[in-house]
């Protein structure tokens, strides 16, 4: 009897150990409608949300009914997976995953190339979008900056962009019209946005979206400072993720290096604005300029001016608390900064708040805050008016250069390199007609958000949210930066030189925190730029 | 006859055996063997891109560059300065979670053992913390020293949302949160031993310090050694539970090794996999002799029951 209950024991310690086995696999057969050919597509569900892939789907299911992609099934069944799975995590089971059809964030484009990861869609890529009506290819679409991102060395395309997602400062324009807090031509906040004779902006042109809005640094501080005198918190972000800041310091550093900011990721390119001397006024001097060639002097990039900028910005706001009295507690995430923003101008237990520092996506994170704002009047997303900040210049000299943006989360959509030959067809159709003007449109209607593609919105544009609407604006305008390149030694060294870790000196990787924690901007660049050096960089070659 | 019908039923005994430790055995060679031999041949491989299909692949390094992925190590160790950070984080964490948390433990263990007054919701208190998932208790220990501490004792931020106090916060919830089991396995021990033995130390005349000294700390030796061994085999592994508190981006400066490697393999491109590689195995040179050290001198050394 003993032996037979020692048995049953060992036999359901075996099967326990299986049950992992049992795990593998695909998901099931549920509610598959065999007459139909079967496409799977993963989505990560962050900010972007999904909302925009139901409509796509039910759009490309219904016009597609009667196609057969696969013989003796007519129409299409997509299947959808929604979740947050990183792209560690679908590359390293993308043979065995059953999704063919991905939209994936934090993607390191050349490292999955490598990896043999992606299909080569350069065919859907390059042929002119003609069934639907349309005269351009996808690539037509795509920005020049994003073209050559895009296109790897063999002339081949593996990817294409998703949503863009650089964090910045959102304001709300309706408390800015409460305080008149749109500078005029004489640099007094004396304007609503509304008003006539509004400053030109950090563009210098007049009558565009940024006018009455600081132009530069200084008058970002002279804004907050009078927002402080007014009883305003002037801006907020989240305590408990530290990296929004951090992504925020990579904008600041990629605008002011403007049309060289490219050369931080490919490591080869001429710089102008290197540090030569800092004086005790903090007034920059620049050596000559130096040409960055990756496997000799690509250290240099550490010395630009932009670093030294980026955390003076930092600390003129922690000094001069700049900021929300929670923005660095550690227990508020982002949707709690983001509801502390939205609620600040409704509710007295919240002292009114400016500006938020947040991804573009903040919106669609929020919606239990709109929701719950509703017994408000006009506190919706449509009816408020919640507009993106162009980022200020951080000298007068280059007021009316070009906003150069770089994406913070690498959202792109491909198609997985195990997809079966029978269904390459579906998949790349599927994607093109998610790159469609409609679909392209209706992505906006759906996200509030933008595809990096040029895109003409005017058919839209105005029944867009004044939030949706400052994006085209702002985002149309803007030289727009993948922070990654092929580059080998930035590749092999990804982790020192990707942006989240570009920003900060390894003791203090995250900018706003080391200012908080007592370093000087001074102190923080020259740790910085003596990360590495001409020795030490030939050793990660 | 009966000899043949023996062994016919001891080979049925065995391919059961082997049946029931087929599953496990192949499990432990892909995913212990097969993983350690990999880290093993990768530190002695480079990464290379093929220019025409753009497909990257591991190879040989070559006799001639056979230490430069221990080269591309050191260097990255004395550029960044994290990982002697991280280093020093780890032996600041393994002597206060597992040498402080272990005598703190053992306190409990007796007190509860004694059965003191309380000592039942005591030992409940202490273990209700590790049937809770790691997220939830740190979410509600979170919320604790941010929000309740600073309106209870009108500090200006939390424990940890200062950058000072940090650290010593997180550490504080890791010897806290260990007390659970800890005090479950000594407590356990202790009341495993004879009551007999205790009683006649007292009818010597012996004083609870003594019969603790003496008697209870002996008796139990086993499994506090057991603690203190996977103690320090696991001080490159530990990441006190960063992961829980700040996901993958936790300060440089409250790193440690374990969390260190582990949030760089999770983010590392093809071509870093060998630099993570060379630290693994780099760290086992390290730890494995300092393993089996604790173990010989915890049994030269340590209390004997005689």
């Amino acid at each position: 009897m003993k032996k037979t209950w020692t048995k049953v024991l060992a036999l359901l310690c075996a099967a326990t150990a299986c049950a992992p086995i049992a795990g593998c696999g695909g998901g099931g057969d549920n509610g598959i409608d065999n007459t139909k050919t079967q496409l799977f597509v993963f989505n990560y569900d962050g900010g972007v949300g999904h909302k925009w892939l139901d409509a796509v789907v039910a759009r490309f299911e219904a016009d597609f009914a009667e196609t057969e992609f696969t013989e003796g099934k007519k129409g299409v069944q997509i299947h959808q997976r929604n979740d947050r799975t990183s792209i560690e995590q679908l590359v390293a089971k993308m043979s065995t995953s059953r999704e063919e059809v991905f939209f994936a964030e934090n993607v390191n484009y050349y490292n999955c190339i490598a990896e043999g990861a992606f299909l080569d869609i350069t065919d859907i890529m390059e042929k002119p979008l003609t069934e639907y009506g349309e005269t351009e290819s996808i690539v037509d679409k795509l920005y020049p900056d994003q073209k050559d991102f895009y296109q790897a060395s063999n002339g081949r395309y593996y990817a294409m962009p998703h949503a863009q997602s650089p964090t910045l400062i959102t304001y709300d324009a309706d408390l800015f019209d409460k305080h008149f807090l749109f500078f005029d031509q004489e640099g007094e906040l004396t304007k609503r946005s509304t008003d006539e004779g509004k400053s030109y902006g950090a563009d210098n042109l007049p009558g565009t979206y940024d006018d009455g809005l600081p132009a530069t640094y200084e008058e970002f501080y002279t804004l907050c400072d009078t927002m402080i005198g007014r009883g305003i918190a002037p801006m907020t972000w989240s305590g408990m993720y530290e990296f929004y800041m951090t992504r925020f310091s990579a904008q600041l550093r990629a605008d002011f290096d403007g049309a060289e900011a490219d050369v931080a990721y490919n490591l080869n390119g001429t710089m102008s604005k290197l540090v030569d001397t800092i004086d005790e006024d903090g007034n920059v001097t620049y050596k000559d300029p130096v040409t960055i060639v990756d496997n000799t002097n690509g250290y240099e990039i550490f010395s630009s001016a932009s670093y030294y900028y980026t955390f003076k910005f930092f600390e003129d706001i922690y000094t001069n608390e700049y900021y929300f009295s929670k923005s660095f507690n550690t227990s508020v995430s982002h949707t709690d900064a983001q509801r502390n923003f939205l609620l600040s101008r409704f509710s007295s237990k919240v002292q009114d708040i400016g500006m938020l520092v947040e991804g573009l996506y903040w919106v669609n994170e929020s919606s239990s805050a709109f929701t719950d704002m509703e017994s408000y009047a006009n506190s919706s997303l449509q009816e408020r008016n919640l507009r993106i900040m162009p980022l200020p210049k951080a000298t007068e000299a280059q007021v009316g250069e070009q906003t150069t943006v770089v994406d913070s989360l690498n959202q792109m959509a491909f198609i997985s390199a195990y997809i079966d030959e029978d269904k390459k067809e579906l998949a790349k159709t599927f994607l093109r007609y998610c790159e469609t003007q409609k679909s392209l449109e209706e992505f906006v209607q759906t996200t509030n958000l933008t595809r990096n593609f040029k895109v003409d919105y005017s058919n839209i544009y105005d029944d867009l949210a004044p939030y949706t609407q400052s994006i085209i604006d702002f985002l149309g305008g803007v030289r727009y930066l993948m922070p990654a390149s092929d580059n080998p030694i930035f590749q092999k060294n990804y982790t020192a030189l990707a942006d989240d870790y570009q920003m900060g000196t390894i003791s203090d990787p995250d900018p706003m925190i080391a200012i908080k924690s007592g370093k000087t901007a001074e102190q923080l660049f020259n740790a910085f730029r003596t990360k590495y050096n001409a020795n030490t960089w030939k050793d990660i070659l | 006859m009966k000899t043949k019908a023996m062994n016919q039923k001891k080979k049925k005994d065995l391919i059961f055996c082997l049946l029931v430790l087929l599953v496990p055995m192949v499990q432990f060679a892909i995913f212990y063997v097969g993983v350690n031999v990999n880290s093993f041949v990768m530190v002695f491989q480079k990464y290379e891109i093929n220019e025409e299909t753009l497909r990257g692949s591991y190879k040989f390094q070559g006799f001639a560059h056979l230490f430069d992925n221990f080269k591309w190590m050191f260097t990255t160790i004395r550029n960044e300065g994290l990982f002697l950070s991280a280093l020093k984080n780890s032996f600041i964490a393994f002597f206060v979670v597992t040498l402080v948390g272990i005598t703190l433990a053992l306190v409990f263990s007796l007190y509860i053992s004694k059965k003191m007054p309380g000592s039942g919701l005591f030992r409940a208190l202490l273990f209700a913390p590790s049937i809770l998932s790691a997220m939830v208790t740190v979410l509600i220990f979170r919320s604790f020293v941010e929000e309740v501490f600073p309106t209870v004792f009108h500090m200006k931020e939390g424990l940890y949302a200062n950058l000072d106090t940090r650290f010593g916060t997180i550490l504080f919830y890791n010897v806290w949160i260990g007390f659970g089991t800890q005090v479950l396995m000594y407590s356990g021990a202790m009341s495993g031993i004879d009551p007999s033995i205790t009683e006649a130390a007292k009818l010597d005349g012996a004083k609870p310090f003594r019969e603790f000294f003496s008697i209870t700390l002996p008796l139990i030796y086993p499994t506090i050694q057991t603690f203190l061994i996977t103690g320090v085999a696991n001080l490159f592994l530990n990441q006190i539970n960063l992961v829980a508190f700040e996901g993958m981006d936790t300060l440089g400066r409250f790193m440690t090794v374990g969390y260190y490697l582990f949030r760089g393999v999770e983010r590392a491109t093809k071509a870093e996999f060998l630099l993570y590689a060379t630290y693994g195995v780099s760290l086992t040179l390290i730890a494995a002799p300092l393993t089996l050290l604790t173990r010989w001198a915890l049994d030269k050394f340590g209390p004997s029951v005689e």
